[in-house]
Formats: structure tokens, C-alpha cells, sequence
């Protein structure tokens, strides 16, 4: 059993989030009011913001520790994240944004493992489209495939299904469920959508804006 | 017009420049764009010079900072063997500054305007900060840094006051076309200086369009 431990305060010019919580494996929802540091916290675990206090740490792992001055970069994090409007290289094909997100092996290997993975998404057939070209709910396939590309243990995912039709995020709810079991991962997942709560959550971390107030499973 | 020497002589410069403009201004524009602190300002603002000062002016500080006595201008002597100043080396060199602030401030713009959630996904996905800039920075600002890199060459072709006082006015040497019309005025010899100023517009003419079409166009 992994577990994400997080207890830091996170600001940005005018406004800052306490947030204190601890993640095991399976999807946690973070949950709440637009503006209640959400994203915020997910910034720090993700290391492209430094919290002003406390400490996040998967397992052993010290990913952020203010008082002893540790910050790992995001690249050594070994997370995986999506966006609301998935942050893909629209200059790149669905093949190559998954390859390149693949840490190990030759260029070879790791083309067959982004093929491997967009199959596994039901994107196989998108391996070489023009990314731009694809629709909301191809993009967030593409992006969970490259998500995972480099095994993470740790998912991020930032109201990722919010701009996609019912059908697709009925679709996409199920996959993340289903990799999420398969491969045993920690998932952090923003949300104020009840139905992805209730879809998704086998735990729920409750925000107020600038505090997480509850977590219950 | 029957020595064309000024216009080859000028496009050579300016290709030679528009290259070494476009790689500094490429690698300045990055880490201006990347570096928050209040220096980067002034940084940018100092390369900005050439945009704003007198092109004599520009030519005299390059001439006072790159002349035999300077400890620049000295360590190229010694190791070239000839001086940099009144060569179509320092053409170069002049042409070279006069064009860095068109590429830095285009590519600067580009580069800031990238989403910064695209590279912040990419370097969580583990791209070293080196990979971030090539594979996605860089691609996605291209048109802007084109675009910069094309008016640079404009202007690098253009540039008359920096390259007369680095350069000088040295026919079959260091006479670029600019400075070829300026002393066709001067000798009365309309024919030479209209050929040459219809040259040089017509060029920027098509550089201009090039721009337009090609790079500033909406995705």
C-alpha cells in the first residue's frame, strides 16, 4: 500500500491553501468551490510550486520539506498529470506525446510502449492523427496514455473530464477507474463535479476556500 | 549600377549576421523569458540599445569596444592576425548587434506566450529542462522567433551607420550596399544610388510580406 502524505501551506499573490490530507492507493477526489486551492496543492505535489511551509512525501520519498529545505523537481517526481484541456504538443503526433513521456529504453522500445499504452486507452488507432484535429475526449485519452507512460506511481489530474460530453466522461471515468486499479496507483483528482465524485472517489478531501476542512472515505 | 560587389558583399553580411543574431537572440530570448527577477529587465532593456540609440552612436561604442587598443578588439589581433575593425569581419559583427534586439524581443514574446501548463506537464513527465525547451518551447514559439529572425535579416541588411563606422567605407572590401548608395549621393551618380535603394527595398519589401504571410499569420 503507497501513501501520499501532504501537510503545506501553498500561496500565490493573494491567496494561500492549508492543506492536510494523506492519499493511499485508488482515486481520492479533491473536492469543493472553485478558487479553494484545489489546484493549488496539486501544483505543490507536483513541484511546480515550492509550498511556503510543511512537507509532502510519498511513502519515504521526501518530495518537498521547507524546514530541511527539500524540493525535488517535478521531473524526478515520477507523476503522472492531466489538464482540463490536455496540455499535448499539437506539433507532435499522439504517438510521439506518449513516447516522449516514456523515461526508459531506446527510441524503439519506447515507441512500442507509447503503441502498447494508446491501444490500452482505446487510442491505438489515433497513433498518428494530427493531434490537433482530435476531439475533446481523444485529447484526454492521449492524455491519460502519456500519463502513465512513465510509470508513475502517483496520478495527477486536474478537473480533467469538465470540458467533455456525458458519454465521454462516462467513458474516461471508467478507464481511470479501471488503469488506477490495474496498475495500483495513488490518483488525486480536482473536481467540482458531484457525479465524478460519486463515480470516482473511493475517498473524498473536502476544501473550503484556503483550507481542506475533511477527508472521509 | 555596374559593380554589384556592394550587394553581395551585403547579403553575405547579412546572412553571416542574421545566423549568429539568430542563435544568441534565441538563447538570450529563452533565459529572459524563464528568468523572473527585475535584472531581466534591464538585461533585455541593454539589448534593446541598438533599437533606440543612433546607429553612429552603436557604431562608436562597437568601435571603441572592438578597435586594436581594446582588450577585445587586441585579443582578436593577436589571435587572427589582422584587426577586427575595417574588416568584413566587423561589418559582420555591426550587423550582428544592429539585428540581436529584432530576434530577442520577437522570440521573447513568443516564448512567453507558450502555455505554461504545456511545459510544466512535460517537465513532470520527467523532459529535462534542456528537452522542455527543444521539444516544446522552442516548436511552439517558432513563428514568432521566425518572424524575428526575418526582420533581423532586414535590418541586418540594412544597417548603415554601425557598419560604416565599424567597417568603414573601403570599396571592394567593406563597402556594403547601404553604404554604397550614400556615397553615389555624395559623388552625384543618381543611376548607382537609385539601383541600389530599389535593391534594397525591393528586398525588404519581400521580407516584409514573407513576415506577414508566413509567420505573423494566425494559427
Amino acid at each position: 500500500m503507497n501513501v501520499l502524505r501532504v501537510d503545506v501551506r501553498v500561496e500565490v499573490p493573494g491567496f494561500g491553501v492549508d492543506a492536510t490530507f494523506s492519499a493511499s492507493n485508488g482515486v481520492t477526489v479533491l473536492s469543493g468551490p472553485s478558487g479553494s486551492g484545489k489546484s493549488l496543492t496539486l501544483a505543490a505535489i507536483a513541484g511546480t510550486l515550492r509550498p511556503v511551509r510543511g512537507v509532502i512525501h510519498l511513502d519515504d520519498v521526501v518530495f518537498a520539506d521547507v524546514d530541511s529545505r527539500i524540493h525535488v523537481r517535478s521531473q524526478d517526481r515520477r507523476l503522472g498529470v492531466v489538464y482540463q484541456h490536455a496540455a499535448l504538443l499539437d506539433h507532435r503526433s499522439p504517438l510521439d506525446n506518449v513516447a516522449l513521456a516514456v523515461r526508459d529504453g531506446e527510441a524503439a522500445l519506447r515507441r512500442s510502449s507509447a503503441m502498447e499504452l494508446l491501444a490500452r486507452v482505446g487510442a491505438g488507432s489515433l497513433a498518428d492523427a494530427k493531434t490537433r484535429s482530435l476531439s475533446g475526449g481523444e485529447r484526454q485519452r492521449i492524455a491519460l496514455a502519456r500519463a502513465m507512460a512513465g510509470s508513475p506511481r502517483l496520478l495527477l489530474l486536474d478537473e480533467p473530464f469538465s470540458s467533455l460530453d456525458s458519454a465521454s466522461r462516462a467513458e474516461l471515468r471508467a478507464l481511470l477507474k479501471e488503469l488506477v486499479a490495474e496498475h495500483r496507483l495513488i490518483a488525486l483528482v480536482v473536481t467540482h463535479d458531484q457525479a465524478d465524485v460519486d463515480a470516482l472517489a473511493d475517498r473524498v478531501v473536502v476544501y473550503e476556500p484556503g483550507r481542506t476542512v475533511s477527508a472521509s472515505e | 549600377m555596374n559593380d554589384w560587389f556592394p550587394l553581395w558583399l551585403s547579403l553575405r553580411v547579412s546572412v553571416i549576421a542574421t545566423a549568429c543574431a539568430g542563435v544568441l537572440g534565441v538563447a538570450l530570448a529563452y533565459l529572459l523569458a524563464k528568468w523572473r527577477s527585475r535584472w531581466a529587465a534591464v538585461v533585455e532593456a541593454i539589448f534593446t540599445l541598438p533599437i533606440v540609440l543612433p546607429p553612429t552612436v552603436l557604431g562608436y561604442y562597437l568601435l571603441t569596444l572592438l578597435g586594436t587598443r581594446s582588450v577585445l578588439g587586441g585579443a582578436w589581433l593577436s589571435t587572427f592576425g589582422s584587426p577586427l575593425v575595417f574588416t568584413e569581419s566587423g561589418a559582420v559583427v555591426a550587423a550582428t548587434v544592429s539585428a540581436l534586439p529584432f530576434v530577442i524581443r520577437a522570440a521573447r514574446a513568443a516564448m512567453s506566450n507558450v502555455d505554461a501548463r504545456v511545459e510544466e506537464s512535460a517537465r513532470v513527465m520527467g523532459l529535462s529542462e534542456w528537452k522542455v525547451a527543444r521539444v516544446v518551447t522552442l516548436p511552439l514559439a517558432a513563428r514568432g522567433i521566425g518572424a524575428g529572425v526575418a526582420l533581423g535579416f532586414a535590418r541586418a541588411l540594412g544597417d548603415f551607420g554601425a557598419t560604416v563606422m565599424v567597417a568603414g567605407n573601403i570599396p571592394g572590401q567593406t563597402q556594403t550596399l547601404p553604404v554604397a548608395v550614400y556615397d553615389a549621393v555624395q559623388a552625384g551618380d543618381d543611376a548607382t544610388a537609385r539601383t541600389g535603394s530599389l535593391v534594397l527595398g525591393a528586398i525588404a519589401v519581400v521580407v516584409l510580406v514573407f513576415v506577414t504571410q508566413v509567420f505573423a499569420r494566425r494559427r
